[in-house]
């Protein structure tokens, strides 16, 4: 969870440089890797969902 | 610049409200004691999502592809809260309704999809009142966009080491890290 946060840091520090193209890379980056911890949380056979 | 600076300030409240609820979200976190459930944090993202976009329209102009980054944003923790909603929305016989507490009668993931049906809502309106500025616009923020956009990031930080402190690097789990 941490370095999904992490990527989310990322694309804001290349935000505050200005750099539009690595700041999209890895705000997709970022968007996909939340969607896929959200897959895990409703498909692993750990207590997660709630 | 073809948008007015009015736009611009609109575009950093709207950022700003966003940040309000998370700072909202720390407050039950840290100021409560209630750690966030795995679904709350995910949510976080999305709500962090939504910053971002507007942030790319702080910094290299009022564009539809950022506000298409914002409406994208919205509707996956749109997707996240809903799931979350619908998981508490039958009561199970012995068991509390809901999870964690109310605020003015709602829960928070029931506010999360309030609140990024909002920001769907807001995206629409600015899509009307905006025009594209130029492909390749880098723009110098006023002291106000400015000051919004580092607390996001600052809350952006807080929620990289909250999470930390939390469950690690792994995914978290009801109680700190998953086993």
């Amino acid at each position: 969870m941490s370095l999904i946060f992490l990527c989310y840091l990322v694309a804001f520090g290349l935000i505050y440089l200005g750099k539009k193209k690595p700041a999209f890379v890895v705000f997709a980056l970022s968007m996909t890797l939340s969607l896929m911890m959200f897959w895990y949380h409703t498909t692993s056979s750990l207590n997660l969902n709630f | 610049m073809m948008n007015k600076p009015g736009l611009y300030i609109a575009n950093s409240v709207c950022m700003l409200i966003i940040c309000s609820v998370l700072i909202g979200a720390f407050y039950f976190q840290f100021g409560l004691g209630e750690n966030p459930c795995p679904l709350c944090l995910v949510q976080r993202m999305g709500m962090l999502g939504v910053i971002l976009g507007l942030g790319f329209n702080t910094y290299f102009g009022i564009r539809s592809e950022h506000v298409a980054l914002v409406i994208i944003s919205a509707l996956i923790g749109a997707t996240f809260s809903i799931r979350q909603v619908l998981l508490h929305i039958c009561p199970v016989a012995g068991e509390p309704t809901g999870y964690g507490s109310p605020v003015l009668g709602m829960y928070l993931y029931s506010w999360a999809v309030v609140i990024f049906a909002s920001t769907i809502l807001g995206a629409a309106l600015f899509l009307i009142l905006m025009k594209d500025e130029p492909a390749g616009t880098t723009r110098k923020p006023a002291l106000f966009e400015k000051s919004v956009f580092l607390l996001a990031g600052g809350l952006c930080l807080a929620n990289v080491l909250a999470a930390f402190m939390e469950c690690q690097f792994g995914p978290c789990c009801e109680n700190g890290p998953c086993p």
